[in-house]
């Protein structure tokens, strides 16, 4: 078990070693600070949505590793099954935490799953999400209003595999003049379970995910600012490693289609681990 | 001629003991087996989903050990001897930790009878 626990670590600190040796010039506007943090749970998609809770009373620590356009922000998330059926979580990401680190967006989030259809080996489901986050940028100062996040998510999890399908909307309210812009997220994913183990092995899920985002135009006082929002299509790969109650988790998101209107803000790729323990 | 009596009567006592002492061996064997409750669950598909299945069964009061076999979605408890599960209780439990109980066999006498989820 020794072994497996060094490699695990190895597997979530070597990308955040990695990415701390990329400076970036450039003070950005990653996808945390429009609202977009990554709802990972269980077997979900990495970089988007899906409908899956954790057990009444069941409670969940994750500490994911973002890495966009040279930033390092590594969130920490606490959750918490209300019911079977809802699980709330609490996000409190640090940027840079290598360097002179600063708070992240802090995000609370709600999932419903309202409706499920439960067969041997299989569960369908479909559930509503939905979240604040309070944005801050690079330096660790407030962006704009709370941004309100909603949406909804499908997914069929069994032995062999897994289909997932969601989309969101991100609005961020306005704040002293300015309004970035309400943004869109769609995801589509993949997955499947190449060996299929018993309880006590080590689980391997691969993935495969196409995420789409439309950000709005920005308008300050009113008026829009030309340079700001547009549209960009991803795929991910992506993989899940459990062992029990224990999970590693990671994907690149690579944008193979974009339209941006700023190119200072154009997106990058983004790579993304966790460690996810549940108890 | 008496020898050969006793030895036929011997025998056909033997042959009458025999099998009741069989018998008591079997329902010594029946009483030795742990009480086992087996939980057949739906919509179980991972190990680290069944994680929950596990942590809300072992907190039943009697259950000694639990071994889940995903291939076939089955949890078999066993118990403490003398103690037993409702199926009441099997089926919020194993609807707490986000599944949906589909069959319950126990291996012993039980004031529940066994359950099915019904077919649609």
């Amino acid at each position: 078990m020794n072994r497996i626990s060094a490699l695990l670590l190895a597997c979530i600190f070597t990308p955040q070693l990695l990415a701390a040796q990329v400076q970036s010039p450039s003070v950005r506007f990653p996808a945390l600070v429009s609202g977009q943090q990554s709802p990972v749970l269980n077997h979900e998609p990495v970089f988007g949505v899906g409908p899956h809770t954790t057990w009444r009373g069941g409670w969940g620590m994750e500490l994911e590793l973002e890495s966009e356009g040279g930033e390092l922000v590594v969130p920490v998330e606490l959750l918490y099954g209300v019911t079977e059926e809802i699980t709330v979580t609490a996000v409190l990401p640090f940027r840079e935490p290598l360097k002179n680190g600063s708070l992240g967006s802090i995000g609370f989030r709600v999932k419903w799953r309202f409706a499920t259809i439960f067969s041997p080996g299989r569960a369908d489901a479909l559930a509503v999400v939905g979240g604040v986050t309070v944005p801050r940028s690079s330096a660790g100062t407030p962006v704009g209003g709370p941004v309100i996040t909603t949406g909804l998510a499908a997914g069929r999890e069994s032995r062999r595999w897994y289909y997932f399908a969601g989309a969101r909307a991100a609005i961020q309210l306005a704040n002293e003049g300015r309004d970035p812009g309400d943004r869109v997220l769609l995801n589509l994913a993949w997955g499947i379970r190449p060996w299929l183990t018993e309880y006590l092995s080590p689980d391997f899920v691969v993935m495969v995910e196409a995420n789409g985002r439309r950000q709005g135009r920005t308008k300050v006082n009113g008026q829009t600012v030309d340079a700001s929002g547009g549209e960009v299509l991803s795929l991910a790969p992506a993989f899940m490693l459990s062992y029990r109650n224990i999970m590693v988790k990671g994907g690149v998101d690579i944008p193979v289609w974009e339209r941006w209107n700023d190119p200072d803000q154009s997106p990058d790729v983004k790579i993304l681990a966790a460690l996810e323990i549940h108890w | 001629m008496k020898a050969f009596r006793k030895v036929v009567a011997l025998a056909f006592a033997f042959s009458l003991a025999a099998p009741a002492v069989s018998g008591q061996d079997r329902e010594a064997t029946q009483n030795d087996d742990p009480r086992q409750i087996e939980v057949t669950i739906f919509g179980m598909a991972c190990p680290f989903c069944a994680y929950g299945v596990e942590q809300k069964l072992k907190k039943l009061e009697g259950v000694v050990d639990l071994e889940v076999v995903l291939e076939t979605g089955i949890a078999t408890l066993a118990l403490e001897e003398h103690a037993d599960v409702s199926n009441e209780l099997l089926q919020k439990t194993v609807k707490d930790a986000g599944f949906e109980v589909a069959k319950i066999v126990r291996n012993f006498e039980s004031e529940f009878p066994d359950f099915e989820k019904p077919k649609k």
